[in-house]
């Protein structure tokens, strides 16, 4: 399933940087977890490559990931609004993308993802 | 090392339901069921359904793969705590992700089979290596760190 207008609307970006809202009427955060909604890593990953693709402006898909870094628990009610950045992206000689990606809610970091798109 | 485990008898392992292992809930339950698990090492086998959150375009999605192998590590957690520990099932999230490669995402209707191995267990976090394997193919390998939450 794509979870753009679904578990998050994009509000606005800049050149390298995306605006979310998370949408925590969505049923993930009924079934994971039931009664504390937390936003599944996942998920926070396909996010990712979903704007990666927004930002490349083609269709990407996950195929390797060096590192993903998950820092803190993000709750769609006390962190309903976040900021994926990207700190690099690099085309690869096979087609693929490499990019350095970190997800901050002002100044507290959430998550920080080294992934190969394809 | 964590809890000493031995090796759980398989017959009995596949009777258990997984969703009595798991803090998530349908339509978020990534795995089947467990078919073996000893003081290191938990498989868990899924037949992927067509109507899963995570199959697109008829194939099961990264996401879902990742989430599969998390969900693996939970269900071994969730087994240790009920069955050998009798506490309660525990929130798990999932603290990295490193080394991923996937080869290949499996269609709908296949069974896919989860080999996870735990490294260390220390405060509350275990680390694993998993590879996910379809037909004799690795189609997803991962390490993969889980924290529990405190309370």
């Amino acid at each position: 399933m794509t979870l753009k207008n679904s578990l998050y609307r994009i509000l606005g970006n800049e050149t390298t940087s995306y605006r979310i809202a998370l949408v925590a009427e969505h049923p993930i955060y009924q079934a994971h977890f039931p009664g504390e909604p937390v936003t599944p890593g996942v998920c926070i990953i396909q996010m990712a490559v979903e704007l990666l693709s927004e930002h490349c402006q083609r269709g990407l898909k996950l195929v390797a990931a060096k590192n993903i870094k998950f820092l803190a628990v993000i709750s769609p009610i006390e962190t309903p609004e976040l900021t994926y950045t990207f700190d690099m992206v690099q085309p690869l000689e096979d087609g693929s993308i490499k990019a350095q990606v970190t997800l901050t809610s002002g100044e507290i970091k959430y998550a920080s993802l080294s992934i190969t798109c394809q | 090392m964590g809890q000493e485990i031995g090796t759980v008898d398989a017959a009995q392992l596949q009777l258990v339901d997984v969703h009595e292992l798991l803090p998530q809930q349908e339509p978020f339950v990534m795995i089947g069921r467990l078919v073996a698990l000893d003081d290191t090492t938990t498989v868990s086998e899924t037949t992927i359904s067509p109507d899963n959150l995570f199959v697109d375009d008829g194939c099961f999605s990264a996401s879902g793969m990742i989430e599969n192998v998390a969900q693996t590590c939970a269900a071994r957690l969730g087994y240790v705590n009920k069955y050998i520990l009798k506490n309660d099932i525990q929130l798990g999230f999932i603290g990295s992700v490193k080394n991923l490669k996937i080869n290949e995402l499996p269609k709908a209707g296949k069974t896919i089979t989860t080999t996870l191995v735990v490294t260390n267990e220390i405060y509350g976090m275990t680390l694993a290596t998993a590879k996910v394997e379809c037909e004799q193919k690795v189609l997803l390998s991962t390490d993969i760190k889980i924290a529990i939450k405190n309370d």
